[in-house]
């Protein structure tokens, strides 16, 4: 597993994190997120250069166990605002087969916690129907990201 | 902690289908092993793990998953590491199997497994992780992806990766 690139981001959030001209010598891709939202949501869309989205999750929360299904790129979990400072969400997104011309197998690992008032652990099973390799990824929601919010993409080769 | 290395071990892409596929010989330099399976199937199948060619009852698996609207939890002993079962469909689904210890002879052995699963007999897409115990203490030298019914079609990949520690 190579890292491709890391992106912090810096003082006064910014509105996405992305990566483009993602390498097509892989076999798989790994994203590995640490993000906090400046608003009330604590998920966020991961989106490629093309494709639309279906999903299906399980969650936990330590109490009970729930499971739903969407069709929208908003899978990848931060840590909400309204959390205790210096709370982060963190998501393990893995794509298979990235570079193939059809759709695209995902499978994501998140986990939330919030000093012990809320918690949250959930595996996504995710769709991506596409017909293109994935040359970019963005993650971006419906406000900005806060400082130190940080992705690192990872290729799998067959080396 | 430094990040684990994936050093591809072996991988197949179907040319013809097939109702299994082995590796083997595997090398025992590594701490893990990764198996990324990426199935096409036009008919229903499943994707399940056997090691060391042993088909005796020695696999004990316990599952929990959400089909979107419910969430379940069952275990079953059985002849195989459990994976996805999977009904005709035209797009790709993946499993990503976790190999613990595979080399060691002083514990059996441990596995890690999450899949989009459709469902075998009503093509309910389902999400699932699994927790698989090999009731063996031999070290892993030969993975046997097995489609228990039917086969694998064109297009289906395998790749085994080892994880250093």
């Amino acid at each position: 597993m190579q890292l491709i690139e890391t992106i912090e981001v810096g003082s006064g959030g910014a509105a996405s994190i992305e990566f483009t001209s993602i390498p097509q010598d892989g076999v798989d891709l790994v994203v590995k997120f640490s993000g906090r939202s400046t608003n009330g949501a604590n998920r966020i869309a991961c989106t490629f250069n093309s494709g639309s989205f279906s999903w299906i999750y399980l969650l936990g929360t330590g109490s009970s166990a729930s499971s739903n299904s969407g069709t929208n790129s908003s899978y990848v979990y931060t840590g909400d605002s309204d959390y205790t400072a210096n709370t982060f969400g963190n998501t393990e997104i893995y794509i298979a087969n990235y570079t193939s011309a059809t759709d695209k197998s995902i499978s994501v690992d998140a986990v939330n916690e919030n000093n012990a008032t809320e918690a949250i652990q959930v595996i996504h099973a995710v769709k991506a129907s596409m017909s293109q390799s994935i040359t970019s990824l963005t993650l971006s929601g419906s406000a900005n990201l806060a400082q130190y919010s940080t992705a690192s993409l990872y290729k799998i080769t067959a080396d | 902690m430094a990040t684990p290395t994936y050093t591809l071990i072996d991988s197949t892409v179907l040319g013809s289908s097939a109702s299994s596929v082995t590796f083997s010989s595997i090398s025992q330099d590594y701490r893990d092993l990764v198996l990324v399976v990426e199935l096409v199937s036009t008919n229903t199948s499943f994707a399940a793990l056997r090691f060391n060619s042993d088909s005796g009852s020695n696999y004990s698996n316990v599952w929990m998953q959400g089909d979107g609207s419910t969430a379940s939890s069952s275990s079953q002993t059985t002849t195989y590491i459990r994976g996805f079962s999977s009904a005709a469909r035209t797009n790709p689904i993946m499993a990503t199997f976790q190999i613990m210890d595979y080399s060691a002879t002083d514990k059996h052995k441990s596995t890690l497994t999450r899949s989009l699963d459709p469902g075998l007999s009503t093509p309910v897409d389902k999400t699932v992780a699994y927790a698989g115990r090999w009731a063996s203490t031999s070290a892993i030298t030969q993975i046997d992806v097995v489609a228990i019914s039917n086969s694998y079609d064109v297009g289906s990949t395998f790749y085994l990766y080892g994880i250093e520690a």
